[in-house]
Parts: C-alpha cells; sequence; structure tokens
C-alpha cells in the first residue's frame, strides 16, 4: 500500500519540480544538459500556452525533519497526437528521490497520469527510457509496457538548435515558396 | 526544385490530409491501422485544444480558386523537456509518390523547423522505422543525429488494452 499522496501539480511547487529535475538528471549522469529554471517552468506550464502537465507525489519528509508534507516525486507528461488513432499521451519524466523509492510513489504517478490519458480519450502512452537503466526497463515490462525499439525497429531522432538554424538557413538559400 | 506552394493546413484540408495519411499507412505496409477520419482530424486539430498542427503542401501552378490537391503533409506538436524546456515533435512527413526527389520533403521539414525556431524550441525530433534508409539518410544528409544510436534512447509504449489494465489493477477503488 503506498504511503504516499498524488496531486496535480501547481505553480508553487515549481521550485520542488526543478530540484527533481536537476536530481533525475544527476541520475541519468547528464546534470549540464539542464539549462532551464523554475521560472521558465512556471511560465511554460503554466501560462497561457501549457506546454505540459505535471503531478507530484508528496509524503512526509524522508529525513524525518519538519512537519507536513513535502514533494518526493513527479511526473511530467504532454499530449501527442497519432495520425492512424489520434490522441495520446507521451510521459516525460517519471521520478521519485531514492529514499522513497519502493513503495509505490511511481507507479502511483503512473497509474495517474495512465488514468488521465484514458479519460481525455488517448489511445496510446509512450515514454522513452534509457536502455542502461534496466530497473525501470524491468518496471515497465512488468506491468504491460512495450519496447517499441525491440519490438518494431524506432529509432529516436533529433535536430538540435544550432543543427535546425543550420538546415533553416540552408533550405531559404535553395529558393522557397 | 518542385513548384509548390508550403502553407498552413486548414480545416477544409482535412479530406485530403486524411487521404495522404493513408498513403503513408499503405507505404508502411499498415494500411489497416488506421483507426481516425476527417471528422476526428477536424475536431482534434481545429477545435478549442489543438492536439497537433500542420503544415501542407500545394502545387503552385493551378489557377486560383480550384480545389488543389495536396502532395504532402507534416503534421507536428509541441513537447517538453524539463532539462531544456519548449521542444517539437515532427509526427509525419510525407510526400505523396509522384512528387518525390523534387524537394517538397525537405520544403516542408524546413518550414516546420522555423517554425520551431520562432517558438524557441530546443530541437525537433521524430521517430523513422529501422528498415527506412532512404529516410534515414534523407534525415543524416541535413545534419540530423539518431539518438537510439547517441545515447541508447528506447521508444515504450502503452496501448489502450494496456493502460485499461493497468489502472483497473492498479486502481481498483476507481475502477
Amino acid at each position: 500500500m503506498s504511503t504516499y499522496s498524488v496531486r496535480v501539480a501547481k505553480e508553487d511547487d515549481c521550485e520542488d519540480i526543478m530540484r527533481l529535475i536537476i536530481e533525475l538528471a544527476e541520475f541519468e549522469k547528464l546534470p549540464e544538459q539542464v539549462r532551464i529554471t523554475a521560472d521558465v517552468l512556471r511560465k511554460d506550464g503554466f501560462g497561457e500556452d501549457r506546454y505540459f502537465h505535471c503531478l507530484v507525489a508528496e509524503g512526509t519528509s524522508p529525513d524525518g525533519g519538519g512537519e507536513g508534507r513535502v514533494v518526493v516525486g513527479f511526473c511530467l507528461y504532454y499530449y501527442i497526437y497519432s495520425t492512424w488513432e489520434g490522441k495520446s499521451c507521451y510521459m516525460e519524466d517519471l521520478y521519485v528521490i531514492p529514499q522513497c523509492r519502493g513503495k509505490g510513489a511511481g507507479t502511483a504517478m503512473w497509474v495517474e497520469v495512465t488514468k488521465i490519458a484514458l479519460s481525455k480519450g488517448c489511445c496510446r502512452l509512450h515514454w522513452a527510457v534509457l536502455d542502461w537503466n534496466t530497473p525501470a526497463i524491468d518496471l515497465y515490462k512488468r506491468r504491460g509496457g512495450v519496447d517499441l525499439t525491440e519490438k518494431e525497429g524506432w529509432h529516436l531522432f533529433r535536430m538540435t538548435k544550432t543543427v535546425m538554424e543550420q538546415f533553416v538557413a540552408q533550405s531559404d538559400g535553395d529558393g522557397k515558396s | 526544385m518542385a513548384d509548390v506552394t508550403v502553407r498552413e493546413a486548414t480545416v477544409h484540408d482535412c479530406e485530403e490530409i486524411m487521404r495522404l495519411i493513408k498513403e503513408l499507412a499503405v507505404h508502411h505496409n499498415e494500411a489497416d491501422k488506421v483507426a481516425i477520419d476527417e471528422h476526428v482530424l477536424r475536431r482534434d486539430g481545429f477545435g478549442d485544444t489543438p492536439y497537433f498542427h500542420c503544415l501542407v503542401a500545394e502545387p503552385s501552378t493551378q489557377g486560383t480558386g480550384q480545389q488543389r490537391p495536396l502532395v504532402g503533409y507534416a503534421m507536428y506538436y509541441w513537447t517538453y523537456s524539463p532539462w531544456c524546456g519548449k521542444t517539437c515533435c515532427l509526427e509525419d512527413l510525407f510526400v505523396t509518390k509522384d512528387w518525390r526527389n523534387h524537394g517538397v520533403g525537405t520544403l516542408l521539414w524546413a518550414h516546420v523547423t522555423k517554425t520551431a525556431l520562432a517558438r524557441e524550441c530546443a530541437w525537433v525530433h521524430w521517430v523513422v522505422m529501422d528498415w527506412n534508409q532512404q529516410a534515414r539518410d534523407f534525415y543524416h544528409g541535413n545534419g540530423a543525429t539518431n539518438w537510439s544510436e547517441k545515447d541508447g534512447r528506447l521508444v515504450y509504449r502503452m496501448t489502450h488494452g494496456t493502460m485499461t489494465t493497468f489502472v483497473n489493477k492498479r486502481l481498483p477503488e476507481t475502477a
């Protein structure tokens, strides 16, 4: 039985969420890649245009100090689209601090996102995981997740900002509409 | 370079976009997987909460006022990186067979990329099937990186049936 509660993130949670984002980046051995701040999160998640949604898991303070509940995990997600099946949901980050793992908080947030996605009429839930993260892969497979890279051969491509600029400049130079 | 015009899709393009979506599914040998129609596209792309955006390519040479069949489309939506902020996912990029190899695909892709830059996106990302060497070469040739190869990222999915089973099992009190 989980001792944590899951709720929708509020604007005031942005500092806590940012702290956990940085922790997750450290866990993935890529902390130098975090470029945004709590203010950016606030603008992009709680402003006029919302680019993501977020759930947080709350529990009692893991170090035993303080009163009340603290944010011990987060799940950031957004809606995407399949031209074959319509609305889908993408779970971008799912993270629980190390001291609070193994007690169902992560699964609780994952289930809540899944429930929200279903209520919105989403036909799929997607996410990505690094190939060395065996505990996460095992958890996902146990709960019915399918590794599409393995099963169907999908590869994830990316073009970063500098390459995007070069590409557009070159394309503009080729003569356009 | 083919003489095409790239513009934002309107609600009136949904039948044509649907036709091209089905052509793309046939190209992937997955024609039976298309479960939506133009009504769903209309509702999801042109309602109060758009779930996607779309650019279309049409021949420039036909006269004005005539219904011009579309020759390609690029569907995309905004995504989010908790490390770098706003990003863009290119969901579909397709050019009908007779109009390929004339720069139409590159033009559509470049327009999406330009739009993403205007939005201050940190990157554009997409997926491609490992057997689609022609597409992979096309993307590599324009500077894109295979991120699955580079840092071992695997794409996971839970389909509707599995999602329902998962929620019913884990939240039986809300089933």
